[in-house]
């Protein structure tokens, strides 16, 4: 049996499960699923061979699969083994019931090898499984489910390699069955399918190129699965023409050319699949994005204009899902030792502006494990000696009723965590501790440091450091320049932290609170809430005025989770999902971060929210404030009632243009430039090449006959540029005189021809050459010619793209397609090159 | 720098073209509008090889064969061959001298310079066999002893196409033998037209006078194995009778000596054209006549219809020469 097809088919699983890297990280997981893969490939061999040597592989395998069973204390096991076995082993030999036991070998084969990877400190040998590494094979896929609960990319234990790899190999031995033993490798398209639609199903939120091409990767390789079927198929009543195993024996012998058939039917499949992903992108209705992103969580849509999906765990979004929750639900309850807890906000994200997707994004940079008791690993950033800062203990109780993450909602900025249960860890500095368990029924105690900073401290005008000012400033989404404008008029002047507080109290000031904005889910939607609606909701306030403040270069963050909630009995205080909040934070030096309320509070506000004590009592003179006629000072704790929104006519001057989108999206090095240069460089580089290659060939060519080459191999090149290309089989002679009859040269050219052939078949084939002299005018006598009778577009190409040195690319492109088949048929010329090459290759 | 040897091949290959031109010339004034059969039967006298010449009846393979025979001064035997022609009436007998009271041996009459079969397929395998092998050997084995044949020596053989009635149709191995293989077909409308008004008033194969000499024929023949053959073209000789040999559309290849007589008769091709080295022009135009006839076509090819000419000329169209 030819394996080329076992082969393609864990090709093809490879390629699909390359899919799965978008949820986990890390690669063990990749390395344990090519060894699952490459097992399931060898089971399937072993069940194909003949009957004898496939029931003994049988035996074997399941015999080694069940020495647990022997080996068990009790007798009930040892017999039956020996009937597994005996069953086993009489199948295979039977006609009808081989397929069980296949299926024996196959999952035997599966199981042995897991269990050398992933258990094999318990096995005999390594490669026994005994009942005790059976036992913590069986643990593993619980340990990995709840991992599943986190944001995708979820980390990489030992336990998701295992859970990958049982998959993998699962669905690699689906297809192995589907697509070798059944030859069904259309079917085999399901499972492969399977893999594909995990990170759509899961809970990844972002899709981006990578995706993309991992996808058609794994499409490749289901195409190729499929052509590698057909040639198998084709091979079975004809001859299969193939030039790369054009000498092989098993593929010579007579029958029928099936070249054409071959050719067309991958021609259809990839016209097929060309047309399935150009036709989203062309029709304007069909969003490409939702091709691979579940419903609502594109990029771009921070306004709330989506509803978000269920799934979800964008932390801006779980906001507003709880926002809109219509009955209220009791998220925690919890007791603290802080002076005025209706100021401690408890925090659970810190999102920092990802400007590739024009989103805030939760920090990401590593975890550490946090020990029950002992100080959390990372130190409060920022936060120097000398800053007054109170000790506050809070003792939470999240309610039974939430699930998923188990994110712990903490007053910031917590030092210290006792926690039941293992695996706790710190998330990215961010002073976010999470772990695997579930987050309902949680109980747990967090030490916070409340900083109570002076204005002194506050008005600080020491610079931030590099970190905070490198990853925490600037913004280029949409309409960056026209935000700036309104950012830098409305902070006004004064420290960082006062230029803050002006943007909190414009935004408190001017804009309304309204859980249905009417935004445009556009990307321009931030400068319509800036100067035409005013109205939104924390998620837009804190988005507004963290992208504001980072333009005029205060670092700045968004945090989420949850404002103090409401005193209940006992100095209990109980939150609700009413109670969900997003604010923003700026980086003061020495003190770190610092929270900020731009959001309006109150009954026609976000209820609990507070404005921070020091905000509020630093408040500006209105002097500084560059919006006369708006008061600022109202806005102090717990205010409440409706702020009427203030007309500003300079600012809504600025928007009087509609929203674009322009601004550059993408980040760091500037691509976008570079995509003009490289296609001036790629225009140019043919031409250079050409006259490059012109230049060395007369210079390298000394005595007679390697001039006469020189000359005769630049002439051949200069007509190919203009189109007339020398067949292989023709001697200098037969081409001399077909271009002195085609190409219709003057009689000095077509002298110059043929005393260019001429001494160029002397130099290749007489004892001695001739003296070769005025070749070299002769040639540029001939490309003149040439040139003259050619069109301009003609001429154009001949010195932009030559052919003779776009030959080489051309013939390396020709070399994949033989390879890979696609090009068996397709048009006259290149088939009859590609048989010119085979002819000359089997002859020589 | 000419050297003194190449002004020597030079006089040689110049005389040797005018002898060329006038024995073809000669011939030309037989079989009128079929330049191209009589320089190729030139090319194989100069080669030292043998000719087949296969037709219908009637198109002049007799007098082209004649004609060539005449036009050089030297021994000419016909041999008409039928079915019950026997071995020694072609390579000779030993008779009984009665006064010397010894075998005297009586050479047939393939003892000649060129020795014309006319219609060699119509006699038995083992008479073809007994001319064949003379011409492989260039001598005759009668009783025991051995009589070799005087260059130059060339056989002229005609034969009707296989598919006629009463025919033996020579097996490969021997047609292996013949360097090349003419077809002479029918002549134009002009060439018939003007062979009505000669033939019908006199033999114009009658009046033809020797033009050369044998000993002209075989300075000739000396000239011709001086012609330069290079490493590339000697290559493409071989990737040529290789590609015969892996051709799908060929149940047999060339052989070995048709590689070997390819390389003669380009020799001769390209002194014929005033050359003294090879060029692949002239393997490409001999090819088919060299080739072609000693190829079977493989099942497939004859369901397709497809000749072996055909085939080899297509082999020939897509072969790339080798590289410098």
């Amino acid at each position: 049996m030819n394996p080329r097809l076992s082969i393609t088919a864990a090709v093809a699983v490879l390629a699909a499960s390359l899919s799965l890297n978008a949820v986990i990280s890390g690669s063990g997981w990749l390395l344990a699923g090519i060894g699952a893969i490459t097992c399931a490939a060898v089971a399937g061999v072993l069940t194909r061979l003949s009957v004898t040597k496939s029931a003994v592989a049988a035996g074997l395998s399941a015999l080694i699969a069940i020495v647990p069973m022997f080996t068990a204390s009790s007798w009930y096991p040892r017999v039956g083994a020996l009937l597994i076995l005996a069953l086993v082993v009489t199948c295979a030999l039977a006609g009808r019931l081989r397929w069980i036991a296949s299926l024996v070998t196959y999952l035997a084969i599966m199981l042995i090898y897991l269990n050398l990877v992933f258990a094999h400190a318990e096995s005999v040998g390594w490669v026994i499984p005994t009942s005790k590494s059976l036992a913590a094979l069986a643990k593993l896929p619980s340990e990995a489910t709840s991992q599943f609960h986190y944001l995708p990319p979820i980390l990489d234990p030992l336990s998701v390699s295992f859970f990958a790899a049982a998959g993998i190999g699962l669905i690699a031995i689906l297809v192995d069955i589907l697509a070798v033993s059944f030859r069904r490798p259309a079917i085999a398209g399901l499972p492969l399918l399977a893999l594909f639609s995990v990170p759509v199903a899961s809970n990844l939120k972002n899709f981006g190129l990578g995706q993309s091409i991992t996808f058609a990767i794994g499409l490749a390789a289901f195409l190729m699965l499929l052509a590698t079927d057909g040639r198998e198929r084709l091979r079975i009543w004809g001859r299969l023409v193939s030039f790369r195993y054009v000498q092989s024996g098993d593929e010579a012998g007579p029958g029928p050319d099936t070249r054409d058939i071959a050719a067309s039917g991958r021609r259809i499949g990839l016209a097929a699949v060309c047309l399935a992903i150009l036709v989203p992108l062309v029709l304007p209705s069909l969003q490409v994005r939702d091709l691979f992103a579940t419903s609502g969580t594109g990029s771009g849509n921070g306004p709330g204009g989506s509803s978000g999906s269920i799934g979800s765990v964008s932390p801006l979004l779980t906001v507003q899902d709880q926002l809109s929750l219509t009955s209220p639900q009791n998220v925690l309850s919890y007791t603290t030792t802080a002076a005025s807890p209706q100021d401690q906000y408890l925090q659970v994200y810190a999102l920092n502006y990802d400007a590739k997707q024009n989103d805030w994004q939760p920090v990401m940079h590593g975890y550490r494990p946090v020990s029950f008791g002992k100080a959390l690993p990372v130190s409060v950033p920022g936060l120097t000696k000398g800053v007054r800062a109170v000790k506050v203990t809070t003792d939470v109780v999240v309610a039974d009723s939430q699930r998923g993450n188990a994110y712990l909602p903490a007053p910031y900025a917590p030092v210290q965590l006792k926690v039941n249960g293992a695996g706790w860890y710190e998330y990215g500095g961010s002073l976010t501790v999470f772990s695997s368990l579930t987050l309902g029924g949680l109980k747990y105690a967090v030490t916070s440091l409340e900083v109570d900073p002076t204005t002194a401290e506050l008005d600080t005008t020491a610079p931030a450091p590099a970190w905070a000012v490198k990853g925490y400033t600037g913004y280029n989404g949409p309409d960056a320049s026209k935000l700036k404008q309104i950012a830098v008029k409305v902070a006004g002047t004064g420290t960082p932290f006062q230029k803050a507080t002006h943007l909190q109290d414009w935004f408190l000031a001017n804009f309304t609170y309204s859980l249905k904005p009417g935004l445009p889910a556009s990307s321009g939607w931030l400068l319509d809430f800036l100067t035409k609606h005013r109205s939104g909701a924390c998620q837009q306030f804190s988005w507004a005025f963290a992208v504001l403040a980072r333009l005029i270069g205060i670092p700045t963050r968004i945090a989420t989770g949850y404002t103090a909630g409401t005193p209940g009995s006992h100095h209990t205080w109980v939150v609700t999902t009413r109670d969900a909040h997003a604010w923003p934070e700026v980086f003061v030096p020495r003190i770190g971060w610092v929270r900020l309320e731009p959001t309006p509070s109150g009954s026609a506000g976000q209820g609990t929210a507070v404005v921070p004590p020091y905000a509020s009592l630093g408040a500006p003179p209105p002097s500084v404030s560059p919006i006369a006629g708006n008061p600022t000072g109202n806005l102090g704790k717990g205010s409440t009632g409706r702020i009427k929104p203030g007309r500003n006519t300079k600012l809504s001057g600025l928007s009087s243009g509609t929203a674009t989108s322009s601004a550059r999206r993408g980040s760091g090095f500037p691509w976008e430039a570079l995509i003009p240069i490289l296609l001036l460089l790629a225009l140019v580089c043919p031409a250079v090449a050409r006259v490059a290659t012109r230049r060395r060939r007369w210079r390298a060519a000394s005595g007679d006959a390697a001039l006469a080459h020189a000359a005769w191999q630049e002439m051949a090149d200069d007509l190919a540029d203009y189109g007339i290309s020398r067949q292989p089989s023709e001697s200098p002679r037969a081409f001399v005189r077909r271009i002195a009859g085609e190409a219709g040269l003057d009689q000095a050219a077509r002298d110059a021809v043929s005393r260019i052939g001429a001494a160029e078949e002397r130099a290749r084939y007489a004892a001695s050459a001739r003296p070769a002299t005025g070749l070299r005018p002769d040639v540029r006598t001939v490309r003149q010619a040439v040139a003259a009778r050619a069109p301009w577009s003609q001429r154009l190409r001949a010195r932009l793209f030559p052919a003779s040195t776009l030959a080489a690319g051309w013939r390396g492109v020709q070399r994949t397609g033989e390879y890979l088949g696609w090009l068996d048929a397709p048009w006259p010329t290149v088939r009859r090159q590609v048989r010119n090459s085979v002819a000359h290759r089997s002859s020589s | 720098m000419v050297t003194d040897t190449e002004q020597h091949a030079d006089r040689t290959l110049d005389e040797l073209v005018a002898i060329a031109q006038q024995v073809s010339a000669a011939v030309q004034t037989v079989i009128s509008g079929k330049p191209e059969a009589v320089r190729l039967a030139l090319t194989v006298l100069l080669a030292e090889g043998h000719i087949l010449i296969e037709d219908v009846p009637g198109v002049g393979k007799t007098q082209l064969a004649k004609a060539l025979a005449r036009s050089i001064d030297c021994s000419v035997r016909r041999v008409q061959f039928t079915p019950d022609l026997l071995p020694s009436d072609i390579t000779g007998v030993s008779a009984f001298n009665q006064e010397l009271r010894e075998f005297e041996f009586k050479p047939g009459p393939v003892f000649a310079n060129i020795v014309l079969g006319d219609e060699i397929n119509r006699a038995s395998p083992k008479t073809q066999s007994a001319l064949l092998e003379s011409m492989e050997e260039r001598q005759v084995t009668v009783d025991g002893k051995t009589y070799p044949l005087q260059p130059p020596f060339m056989v002229i053989a005609t034969q009707n196409p296989v598919e006629m009635e009463g025919t033996y149709p020579l097996p490969e191995a021997q047609r292996d033998r013949f360097m090349a293989r003419i077809s002479i077909g029918y002549p134009d409308r002009q060439s018939e037209l003007s062979m009505l008004d000669w033939h019908g008033s006199s033999s114009p194969l009658d009046e033809l006078k020797p033009v050369a000499h044998a000993s002209d024929v075989r300075a000739l023949v000396a000239a011709v194995r001086e012609v330069h053959v290079s490493t590339a073209i000697r290559q493409y000789i071989i990737d040529l009778v290789n590609a015969t040999r892996s051709s799908a559309e060929l149940r047999l290849g060339a052989s070995p000596r048709a590689a070997l007589h390819l390389l003669r008769a380009s020799r001769a091709h390209a002194a014929l054209d005033e050359r003294d080295f090879v060029i692949p022009d002239d393997v490409q135009s001999l090819a088919v006549p060299v080739i072609a006839h000693r190829l079977l076509p493989s099942a497939e090819a004859m369901v397709g219809r497809e000749l072996p000419h055909q085939v080899l000329a297509g082999i020939v169209q897509r072969l790339p020469l080798p590289g410098k």
